[in-house]
């Protein structure tokens, strides 16, 4: 029998146990390929993003994404080969050589992540279309769905070259696994005899109160400006949470737990019951022989969790950024009345002026003597943070009414006006006369003009 | 007769184990001769077998197999070793659960590349001589116990190997499906002069064997020949040997 027919059969016959590892595979690369596609999707991001920041961020986030997904397809990859090791006994002891067994793997694998790879692009593409749908539905924005392709060939391009290094990686790890493992451990796979772990109590203790220390530290972030996090430094503060959740982590399941257990079994009494003298000693065994599973387990969890909360606060911040980012068309910052006239003489001499709206805004520039004020406050005033280093800003805030900008809404056609703004230039509001009541008010005219193509 | 399997002073010494396993074993087994080793769990039977077929590493010592020293051999050397010399049946029967029987047992002689029309020939033939046809295309999981062994005692013998080597074949089965197998390896070792290394603690089982070493604390400690071609007769007095075994302990 081939290679390639036995792979077949293997997969034919165990469908249930491969569909798992095939569902969880083609939902990762779903998750990737849209998105993939949504950081190559021109149309959208012309609409979201005018500095690249979107792009930037889109990038970093699947470097993450790609490393997260390689660590774990070659982790459940693994778990999977551990519960094959009679079968890989078997080939060896008839006679394959370690090679013939690791291309066998290879053909599988491809197979998986073929099927893996049609399922999630499938899928992908429509979450990726639903995304789209769903923010130009809540942002209100006019994109014409038809230029946007359901299925981006570079898109596609990209997630088969990363399955392949994932198929890749996966072959390096199952070869590492054969050329490590000696025949005797693959053909007698009974467990040998677990060795009596000793639970220390000061390892158990530093590990309840690492766990401990580690989540209230992260909590703590919540204070605000009285919280460690400002107080400190961040990045400091950062490595240490990190540092105390992960040792912690490691020593509450391999000591803590098995410790606390293994003192409740000294009360005589309360162990000596009929369901107690089952539990106990069974949760032991369990820590004892599968601890590094469940720790990887809960590590790998929190990386998801945190990998996915980042990437929802990152596709987030478009949204809540384009709501914010320029309410008009065209707009141009004019200090001198006069050239009001000419601009309107230019733009009659392009179009007529029916197509043309003209909104006028006054910019508030409210400037402060407080000590303390947000970063954006001083954001472009000096060299090295500004987008355009000849033309340096004043510090201050500038500010319009909530009124107009409104006007400027509607005039784009934007008839539902976001809920968020609103609280947010209440809020700009608020600041700003909390500022100007301590301080020095420097009121600057400043008029802008919004040319609206309908 | 020559000597197919030479052991010299064999010794495996275990990481952690305070007493030898195998304790300076030496021993011969002739071509088509069908071998017994029996002893108390723990007496290095096993580790015997597994040294002796590639799978573990002896201490020190020699063993060689049909003019083959096997520990000269690479990983893929012992491998394609194992492809054309050694046939393996375990207690747990170690079949291929996704393959059916036929495909099982036809592993082997696909791993030799031999033409296919040849190897469908052969499973079906030696399935036929066997009396495990009806049961060709069904998957182990559909067999009983005794079928299984059965179906992973043909997967060894097809391929004719120089030694076949068995580790409690009937371990897991119930009395008449041991003799079945038993009366198979029997006939392979007749008709096809197969040599087997049998290990086990089952003095019946051994006396289908023409003879008998018996292990303990890692050495041979008494040899048992085959007398007359009486089973019943030499199973009473392996039976004897055991007894007077266990009253020694």
């Amino acid at each position: 029998m081939k290679n390639l027919s036995m792979a077949l059969k293997n997969l034919k016959n165990n469908l249930s146990f491969y569909a798992l590892y095939l569902l969880s595979v083609a939902f990762v690369i779903m998750i990737f390929f849209a998105f993939t596609s949504f950081s190559m999707n021109k149309v959208m991001l012309e609409k979201i993003s005018n500095d690249g920041r979107i792009e930037t961020m889109c990038n970093t986030i699947s470097v993450f994404l790609m490393a997260f997904v390689v660590f774990y397809m070659s982790y459940s990859n693994r778990f999977f080969l551990r519960r094959r090791t009679k079968e890989l006994g078997i080939y060896a002891l008839l006679g394959y050589r370690k090679s013939t067994v690791l291309s066998l793997l290879m053909t599988e694998n491809l197979f998986t992540c073929t099927g893996a790879f049609i399922t999630g692009i499938l899928l992908g593409g429509f979450f990726h279309k639903g995304i789209v749908f769903g923010i130009t539905k809540l942002l209100d924005l006019t994109v014409n769905h038809s230029e946007i392709p359901l299925f981006n060939p570079n898109a596609i391009m990209k997630t088969a070259c990363f399955i392949f290094a994932v198929v890749i990686v996966s072959v390096l790890s199952n070869s590492r696994f054969l050329f490590k493992t000696s025949l005797m451990d693959l053909v007698r796979y009974e467990k040998s005899a677990e060795k009596k772990m000793k639970f220390h109590a000061v390892l158990a203790v530093i590990g309840f109160w690492a766990v401990i220390s580690g989540y209230c530290l992260a909590l703590d972030i919540l204070r605000g400006t009285k919280s460690l996090w400002t107080t400190v430094d961040f990045y400091p503060v950062a490595m240490l949470t990190f540092a105390l959740i992960l040792s912690g982590t490691v020593l509450f399941i391999a000591s803590s737990l098995p410790f606390a257990v293994q003192a409740g079994k000294k009360n005589i009494r309360k162990f000596y019951t009929e369901t107690k003298i089952i539990t106990t000693p069974g949760f032991l065994y369990r820590i004892r022989s599968n601890s590094r599973t469940l720790i990887m387990l809960t590590l790998l969890s929190a990386a998801t969790l945190t990998a996915s909360s980042v990437m929802a606060l990152t596709l987030y911040y478009p949204i809540a950024a384009v709501s914010r980012m320029a309410p008009s068309e065209i707009e141009c910052r004019i200090e001198d009345e006069n050239e009001i006239a000419a601009i309107r003489q230019i733009l009659s001499a392009y179009s007529s002026d029916t197509d043309v709206t003209f909104l006028q805004t006054d910019i508030y520039k409210v400037t402060s003597t407080a000590e303390q004020l947000p970063v954006e406050y001083g954001i472009g005033t000096s060299k090295g943070d500004a987008d355009n280093e000849r033309i340096l800003r004043e510090a201050g805030f500038e500010c319009i009414p909530y009124s107009a900008y409104q006007a400027l809404l509607e005039a784009q056609g934007r008839t539902k006006v976001p809920e968020h703004p609103l609280r947010v230039t209440r809020l700009c509001f608020r600041l700003c006369q909390t500022i100007c009541r301590e301080a020095r008010t420097c009121r600057e005219t400043r008029t802008g003009y919004t040319k609206y193509f309908p | 007769m020559s000597a197919l399997l030479e052991a010299k002073e064999v010794t495996k010494i275990y990481a952690r184990a305070q007493h030898p396993s195998l304790n300076n074993v030496s021993f011969r087994v002739s071509k088509s001769e069908f071998i017994a080793v029996m002893g108390a769990s723990g007496s290095g039977k096993t580790t015997l077998l597994n040294v002796l077929s590639t799978i573990d590493t002896p201490t020190s010592g020699s063993i060689t197999i049909d003019g083959v020293n096997i520990q000269s051999l690479t990983d893929s050397g012992a491998a394609d070793f194992r492809r054309d010399k050694l046939g393996f049946i375990f207690q747990e029967y170690l079949l291929l659960d996704s393959l059916t029987i036929f495909e099982n047992i036809a592993v082997p002689l696909t791993l030799q590349k031999l033409p296919p029309k040849k190897i469908e020939n052969m499973v079906k033939s030696l399935a036929e001589a066997f009396g495990i046809d009806p049961q060709l295309h069904k998957y182990p999981n559909e067999l009983s116990g005794g079928q299984r062994q059965r179906a992973s005692a043909l997967r060894a013998i097809v391929k004719r190997p120089s030694i076949l080597f068995a580790d409690e074949p009937t371990g897991a089965l119930d009395s008449s499906s041991a003799t079945d197998l038993l009366n198979t390896l029997k006939e392979s070792n007749k008709a096809l002069s197969t040599t087997i290394l049998m290990v086990t603690h089952d003095a019946y089982a051994a006396s289908f064997a023409d003879r008998i070493l018996i292990f303990k604390d890692g050495c041979i400690i008494r040899e048992l020949f085959r007398q007359s071609d009486d089973r019943r007769t030499f199973y009473e007095s392996i039976a004897r040997e055991v007894a007077k075994l266990d009253t020694e302990r």
